[in-house]
């Protein structure tokens, strides 16, 4: 957590107010911080949004956004994630993608002139052997 | 002239295939020097993958990163950020720039290729990822879009209140997501435009699918403008 440079944080909320999920009573960003601070449990990580807006605006450069991302990867550890992330996973495993082509998009892509091609055999293995390598298939797939 | 590997992602070419077949058009008409890279893998993009597993993350970008020639041109600001974090991890790479940072070098000949101005007003809405993007190399992305939205006839405006299109809590708290859209949607509102114009495939499809606001993508208008024919009812909308 050192890297984040936690330290440094001036506790002014310049993050909290321009996260878009603290306006509508999601995550609140300097809290996380202040609580990990304290040695607190951070709350309401994955009501994050990953837009990047806490990391753009802090006055002394914590990667607010980074962290809670960080955060969220250890949560990740301990199975600690929401249903939709783990469909989610699943269907990277399957497909190599989040969003595969379907039916719909075969039919719109040929009238719009578009190839429909798969993806290549070097790269399935590849991204694959990667997935299995990192335990992504057994932390999600149980 | 800088030629670039152009990573399409899987969201556009699943979701949005027009805004590929309008890039295109676009590379076409520009007479621009960038090579398709092909069917591609995720970019394990930065809400949600990302969120999940750091090392499968770094290793799946890292990789397409290796697939590439010196640099790489996004259509998704999800994978132009995912992909530029990971060289910047590593410290080496290709350089990684979005397709709104093509268009903004290009746009004397942009104008030059005017044939169809748009003439509307246009509320400018670039989205999270793509103002991180231009806000870590200095830049900014509503000047970019703005500077394109008038070099192809349309006028901007840049709403206020706007912050975010709400997409990456639609999953984990649907309420708070569409509270964040309502928001935004409001704020084009509030401008008097006709619609609103986004780089972002996940903001294009809140705001155009699940908002049933008017929106456009830049790249989409920019190729309109110079004379690519689309049918915009048959294609437009995501699903």
């Amino acid at each position: 957590m050192s890297d984040f440079g936690l330290d440094t944080c001036l506790d002014c909320g310049t993050c909290t107010e321009n996260c878009p999920s603290a306006r509508h009573g999601g995550i609140v960003p300097n809290l996380i911080i202040k609580n990990i601070s304290e040695g607190k449990p951070p709350e309401h990580i994955w009501k994050c949004l990953q837009c990047y807006r806490c990391s753009m605006v802090c006055p002394v450069n914590i990667d607010v956004c980074g962290l809670i991302c960080h955060l969220k990867n250890l949560a990740a550890t301990n199975n600690d994630i929401p249903e939709c992330f783990k469909r989610l996973s699943i269907q990277m495993f399957k497909d190599l993608k989040m969003n595969p082509i379907d039916k719909r998009a075969i039919r719109q892509r040929t009238d719009l002139g578009l190839s429909v091609s798969e993806i290549s055999e070097e790269d399935k293995k590849i991204i694959s052997s990667i997935l299995r390598e990192a335990g992504f298939d057994k932390l999600f797939i149980v | 002239m800088t030629s670039y590997s152009l990573y399409r992602g899987c969201t556009i070419p699943a979701r949005l295939p027009f805004i590929e077949a309008a890039t295109k058009y676009t590379i076409d008409k520009l007479s621009l020097d960038i090579v398709d890279m092909g069917e591609c893998v995720c970019c394990m993009e930065p809400t949600g993958l990302k969120s999940l597993n750091h090392n499968v993350w770094y290793n799946v970008s890292s990789y397409i990163c290796s697939k590439a020639n010196e640099n790489i041109v996004t259509l998704c600001d999800g994978c132009s950020i995912s992909l530029s974090e990971s060289v910047k991890e590593s410290g080496h790479g290709p350089s990684i720039i979005s397709f709104l940072e093509i268009l903004q070098d290009n746009i004397n000949r942009i104008i030059e290729k005017v044939v169809r101005p748009v003439e509307l007003k246009l509320a400018v809405f670039p989205g999270c990822h793509c103002e991180a993007i231009f806000s870590k190399k200095g830049k900014n992305a509503n000047k970019a879009m703005s500077d394109i939205v008038k070099a192809i006839g349309g006028i901007p405006i840049i709403p206020k209140g706007a912050n975010c299109c709400g997409n990456g809590l639609s999953l984990i708290d649907n309420k708070i997501s569409k509270s964040i859209l309502s928001e935004s949607i409001e704020s084009f509102k509030s401008t008097e435009a006709s619609a609103v114009v986004t780089s972002c495939p996940f903001c294009f499809i809140q705001f155009d699918t699940v908002a049933r606001f008017r929106t456009y993508n830049i790249i989409e208008l920019t190729a309109i403008a110079m004379g690519w024919n689309i049918d915009i009812e048959k294609f437009h909308r995501g699903k």
